[in-house]
């Protein structure tokens, strides 16, 4: 840019400029200007209708009634759903928590785990990579089918193997029951969720010199030991992005509710309230103002976790 | 015989300890169990679409006697969504992915070319913009954009497109990087030639970037093709493929007719499969690791 900047500029220095030469010059950069402007014109546009605009609305959603009133009462029967008598926004939280943890606490070392084996090259690992990333390409209705059809109630594999361990009622229906559908739908994303995680992980791995390991190795360290002390500081920037990441999605986690229950038998989530509140056509005002509520917690939650992890990156140092 | 195979594992795994190999073979077991549920899942759900629609009802578990291949005729004449059938579904998903995800890349890469090459009043405004919208967890927008689209009237129509159109988050930013990386003397040799911008883009800069640029296209395009959740709101009159499934899953329910609904399912796999299979390599490899470091 700076070379194009200076062809430009040349004549000026050089030599005085004749009319012709400063109606070129003038001419250029007006084509520039607008080359410029055609390059980013659309987006901007989109940007501004919906995202900026959107976000707007959305906040002032949050504080008017659907007539368009301006209130309090919207964010206020929000707080009320949450501490009030009636709390079922809060067992929404608490699906929603769920889900969060399990990213946190289960996925991320299932993750690491199968990661490190794929690095160490098991038997057949460029054929595993591929298949625990087929759930994230292939559509997430071709495994739910399936899925359901395990537990479905009576002749379903998964529902007979339980029936019989546990000695459940026969006529058990594993995805319509409030204590057991979520356990089950969260089991789903275990099964389908190691994507695109396994492979940022595995490719952190791969770029750990070698020389490293091999050190390691003629000191006769364990499979376990070699993981924990020596790889993984060696991948935490790595690791803390994808952690930064899981915080993001601290009110947002959910499961593919709308393939499974809709919501109901005691699976809801924050996220996917608001989003069958749109679905069905419901109180668009106060999913808003849910969101809000969500986001004002959040954020610095979110912000604090990621200062605190950017500072313990800082730290390690290797 | 066995000695022969003690003698290759043993060359095999010199460097590995019992113990060792004692873990990379339960580790290896763990892994084959999970690869037979992906692919029996999948295998499961083609054959269910070649199954007797009475069989299928009874043992949903066993393999066909015939395949009834018919199934599919009968997907495309009687599977009808909000008046939509499996022929059109097919083909509004096809505009979708397809124009959704080139608008979105198309977006991407100028507004990333531009940002990058140019200097202009309001760059770096649009940079720190593209990666504060990224970091911002911002949630529960969706009733306001419900609203907006509805209210610009380009629900159930090609014009919802237009939201594909933003040229900031994840993919700005890979793009951002390589056109940064790019040296820009490719660019003067146009420029002494006399070319103009939008020639210096298209002919020389885009070419370069075109490995980066299809695997995102690649990514965004499964995607799209696979997301239920945004056409279900934004285009209930103009189901796609997998829109259409999941409606007509809750009616298959009260028809028993599983093995159509299969078909329809398998239709919905096989393009994001044989693009995965030729692109294996480059969507593993080029972008998802491209935006991070460790």
């Amino acid at each position: 840019m700076s070379n194009l900047n200076q062809l430009s500029q040349m004549p000026r220095r050089t030599v005085a400029l004749t009319e012709q030469d400063k109606t070129v010059i003038r001419k250029n950069k007006f084509k520039r200007a607008l080359f410029i402007i055609a390059m980013i014109i659309v987006p901007l546009a989109n940007f501004f209708v919906f995202y900026l605009s959107v976000n707007i609305n959305s906040i002032l959603m949050a504080f008017q009634t659907v007539n368009g009133a301006w209130t309090f009462e919207v964010l206020g029967n929000v707080v009320e759903r949450i501490f009030g008598e009636q709390s079922d926004i809060l067992t929404y939280l608490g699906n929603t928590l769920i889900y969060f943890l399990n990213s946190i606490f289960v996925m991320m070392p299932l993750i690491t785990g199968v990661a490190y084996f794929i690095y160490k090259k098991i038997f057949l690992y460029k054929f595993f990579r591929v298949i625990f990333f087929l759930p994230s390409i292939v559509s997430s209705l071709v495994f739910v089918m399936l899925y359901k059809e395990m537990w479905a109630a009576g002749n379903g594999p998964m529902t007979k193997l339980m029936v019989s361990i546990f000695n459940m009622p026969e006529n058990i229906s594993f995805l319509e029951n409030p204590t057991y559908t979520k356990w089950i739908i969260l089991v789903y994303t275990v099964w389908t969720g190691f994507g695109t995680n396994l492979i940022l992980m595995t490719g952190a791995m791969n770029r750990i010199p070698e020389e490293v390991l091999e050190a390691g190795a003629l000191d006769g360290v364990g499979n376990f030991k070699e993981l924990t002390s020596i790889i993984l500081p060696l991948i935490w920037p790595t690791l803390t992005t994808l952690l930064v990441l899981a915080f993001t999605g601290i009110f947002t986690a959910s499961g593919p509710l709308l393939l499974f229950s809709d919501g109901e038998y005691d699976t809801m989530t924050i996220s996917y309230y608001i989003f069958r509140e749109v679905k069905n056509g419901g109180d668009l005002n106060f999913a808003s103002a849910m969101g809000f509520f969500f986001t004002a917690v959040g954020l610095p939650i979110i912000m604090g976790v990621r200062k605190l992890l950017e500072r313990l990156q800082d730290a390690i140092e290797y | 015989m066995l000695s022969n195979i003690s003698n290759w594992l043993k060359k095999k795994f010199r460097k590995m300890t019992t113990g060792q190999l004692i873990v990379f073979i339960i580790a290896f077991a763990l892994f084959a169990l999970y690869a037979f549920s992906i692919i029996y899942t999948m295998c499961w759900s083609v054959l269910a679409s070649l199954k007797d629609v009475f069989l299928f009802s009874i043992d949903p578990f066993g393999l066909p006697k015939t395949l009834h291949f018919e199934n599919y005729v009968k997907a495309f004449n009687s599977m009808q969504v909000n008046g939509c059938n499996l022929f059109m579904m097919l083909l509004n998903s096809l505009w979708y992915s397809i124009g959704g995800t080139f608008l979105s890349i198309a977006c991407s890469t100028t507004m990333a070319y531009v940002v990058a090459k140019y200097k202009f009043p309001g760059r770096r405004v649009l940079y720190t913009t593209a990666i504060v919208i990224m970091t911002l967890p911002i949630m529960g927008t969706l009733p306001s954009s419900y609203k907006l689209i509805y209210s610009l009237g380009i629900n159930s129509s090609p014009l919802i497109l237009l939201t594909f159109t933003s040229g900031f988050g994840m993919n700005f930013v890979i793009l951002y990087g390589f056109f940064t990386n790019v040296s820009w003397s490719y660019a003067e040799a146009g420029l002494i030639d006399g070319a103009g911008d939008f020639t210096i883009f298209l002919k020389i800069l885009l070419p370069l970037a075109m490995p980066a640029v299809t695997s995102l296209f690649i990514i965004a395009f499964i995607g799209v093709w696979n997301d239920y959740q945004g056409p279900l709101l934004y285009m209930p009159e103009m189901p796609t493929l997998a829109t259409g499934i999941y409606k007509y899953e809750t009616e298959a329910k009260r028809n028993n007719n599983f093995p159509i609904l299969y078909a329809a399912l398998t239709l919905v796999m096989i393009p994001v499969l044989v693009l995965f299979i030729f692109f294996q390599e480059t969507i593993m490899n080029n972008t998802v690791a491209g935006g991070l470091k460790g």
